[in-house]
């Protein structure tokens, strides 16, 4: 069984000036790249595919070679492969445009995306893998119980404490919610041997390529990035901090 | 042009997120907008939810769709696409649900049209519609421009729009769709459906005060000031989904889009950011005094009051302050 697992690079820690608009996309400065915490919890069930079921695994990042950092991490905590899509872009039907001819090749029973990267906050792409490469689907999944030749039974979260149970036919697209199993630490040695394995060119974006299959759904613009504006913006407590503590006790006595 | 809002399956009432989309894109002028159509898949509604949507929508169509299928979203996928896809121009606007998020860019993609998740404000001005979503974690917004020339699929964050319905009036056209065996499933299949019930547990939808943690509390070995504090205030310890993920508190505890609804009269947020997926679940509060160390944290713009602290700091004060009267 080959599992894939989409791993994004995401900037921490950014504000308004660090984040503008350019060649029709989203750009953040160039600051360090993190894996997607989602993506991160993805990425263990990958490593616990390998474990349990014998899995062959490839971590593959669409990014700048900054984001190599995600698969030198994907590497350390034990994947098999990494490939690199070179490229940088936050529409998520791009993305997934241009993950799909290395998926194709790859041939994955089982690929894995986070349910959303942190940063666009859509949860677009794993769907539209699904939809590209004519795959089942699951959103939000929390477990996965049992995996045969031909299907695979998982339970997803509809939302309000409701989980479903689904069996699913493989192969499969799973985009995987946070907390399904705990993040494990990666040592520092083993973070430094993943460094001396190569990471495998995994093709470029290229729009040309892409634009026929999803021109329609790119028929958008971005046009600014604001600030969130902070309408009915919370009366701030001022003062020491014992005076606040004493302002907000007084507010809860006179509320209950 | 024809609008469609997909009507989730919901407990009592039409769930707010239908009701706060149908009462924005009505405001929309219908030479725009073309008539409004409510799609409900499967028996869920009863004649008392179909009363409240008169006025909300001009028409409702219930497609006829064997209860198994309830919550299989292949299945929902292709009637949606099939209903919306119809005519040309077909414009979709569903909440940023658990189903939502699943099913709009799956119809976006089927159809070939601009899939907008997210949104929290929409304006339509001929061809095009200025659509804004959040980005990085609530903090900034963008602003898109969709073109609507050929349909699109708009889905929208909870509480982003108020919801103006009143007291139903006149009547609803209803439009029943035969099932099609087209639309069965091929690859998923549901088998069961299970909640999580709070059996002898706290139950934090019933507290008056809840004291809520997020991922700022640093670690689960602050907890117990977080306890005396819920305790002599009188309240309960509710939390985020990640302070659940962490292992921190169990999954009862949690507040959310996949956890639970809570209006308590009180909500002390301590070291949450105020994410749409936390917010979803407690902004009926009566009050809501959020205490974070970041004065941008999203959470400010929800709150009445406010706190810029440390929470490592802060809790330990305001149990000071709580011992010496
Ligand atoms: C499909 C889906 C469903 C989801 N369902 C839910 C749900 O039901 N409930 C839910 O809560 N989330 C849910 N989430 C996750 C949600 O999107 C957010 O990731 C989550 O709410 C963030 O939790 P948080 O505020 O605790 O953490 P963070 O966003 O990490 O925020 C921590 C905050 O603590 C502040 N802070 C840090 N240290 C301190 C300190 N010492 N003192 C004071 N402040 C401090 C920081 O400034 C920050 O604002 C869901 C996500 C998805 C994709």
């Amino acid at each position: 069984m080959r599992v894939a697992v989409c791993c994004k690079g995401i900037p921490i820690g950014l504000n308004l000036e660090s984040v503008h608009i350019a060649e029709g996309d989203i750009k953040s400065q160039g600051t360090d790249l993190y894996i997607n915490e989602f993506d991160a919890y993805a990425l263990e069930v990958a490593l616990d595919l390998k474990e349990s079921y014998g899995a062959e695994t490839f971590a593959l990042s669409l990014g700048p070679l900054r984001s190599q950092e995600v698969l030198y991490f994907s590497l350390a905590k034990g994947v098999d492969q990494a490939l690199r899509v070179d490229g940088e872009t936050n529409r998520p039907e791009l993305a997934a445009g241009s993950l799909v001819q290395i998926l194709k090749e790859i041939e994955p029973q089982i690929i894995l995306t986070g349910v959303q990267s942190t940063d666009w906050g859509g949860g677009e792409v794993g769907v539209y893998l699904s939809q590209a490469l004519n795959m089942s689907l699951a959103y939000a999944v929390v477990e996965i119980s049992q995996i045969s030749d031909t299907s695979i039974r998982i339970k997803k979260e509809l939302g309000g404490g409701k989980i479903a149970e689904v069996a699913l036919k493989l192969p499969v697209v799973l985009c995987i919610q946070s907390g399904i199993k705990p993040l494990q630490y990666v040592s520092a040695v083993k973070r430094k041997k993943a460094r001396k394995i190569q990471i495998k060119p995994g093709g470029k974006l290229n729009l040309k390529d892409m634009e026929q299959s999803i021109s329609g759904l790119m028929s958008y613009e971005f046009k600014e990035v604001t600030l969130t504006p902070r309408e009915g913006q919370a009366e701030m407590l001022i003062g020491t901090r014992t005076e606040m503590a004493v302002k907000l006790l007084q507010i809860i006595n006179e509320s209950v | 042009m024809e609008s469609f809002i997909y009507i989730e399956p919901s407990e009592a009432d039409i769930g707010p997120i239908t009701k706060q989309i149908a009462s924005r894109i009505k405001e929309i002028p219908p030479e725009l907008r073309g008539p409004l159509k409510g799609i409900a898949i499967g028996h869920h509604l009863d004649d008392y939810k179909k009363s409240q949507l008169a006025g909300l929508i001009d028409e409702l169509i219930i497609v006829d769709s064997p209860s198994e299928y309830a919550y299989n979203t292949e299945v929902i996928s292709n009637i949606l696409t099939d209903i919306v896809g119809e005519k040309d121009q077909g414009i979709l606007f569903l909440g940023f649900t658990h189903q939502g998020m699943e099913l709009g860019p799956v119809v976006g993609w089927r159809l070939g049209i601009p899939v907008m998740t997210s949104c929290v404000s929409f304006d339509w001005h001929g061809k095009e519609a200025y659509a804004q979503r959040t980005i990085f974690e609530g903090k900034l917004l963008v602003t898109c421009s969709v073109n609507m020339e050929r349909g699109a699929v708009i889905s929208v964050q909870k509480g982003a729009w108020k919801d103006l319905s009143s007291e139903s009036k006149g009547d609803l056209p209803l439009t029943t769709v035969t099932w099609k065996e087209a639309w069965a499933a091929e690859k998923t299949e549901i088998l069961a459906i299970n909640e999580d019930v709070a059996e002898d547990k706290e139950d934090i939808t019933k507290a008056e005060i809840l004291v809520s943690i997020g991922r700022g509390l640093g670690g689960p070995e602050y907890l117990p000031d977080v306890k005396e504090l819920a305790d002599s205030l009188g309240g309960m310890i509710s939390c985020t989904r990640p302070v659940i993920d962490l292992g921190w508190l169990p999954s009862y505890r949690q507040v959310g889009i996949s956890g639970k609804t809570v209006a308590p009269l009180i909500y002390l947020a301590l070291g949450i950011s105020g994410q749409n997926n936390h917010v979803t679940g407690m902004d009926g509060s009566e009050i809501i005094i959020a205490v974070n160390k970041d004065p941008s944290a999203p959470i400010f713009n929800l709150a009445n009051y406010g706190v810029v602290d440390d929470i490592l700091e802060f809790v330990p004060e305001l149990l000071r302050q709580i011992k010496d009267k």
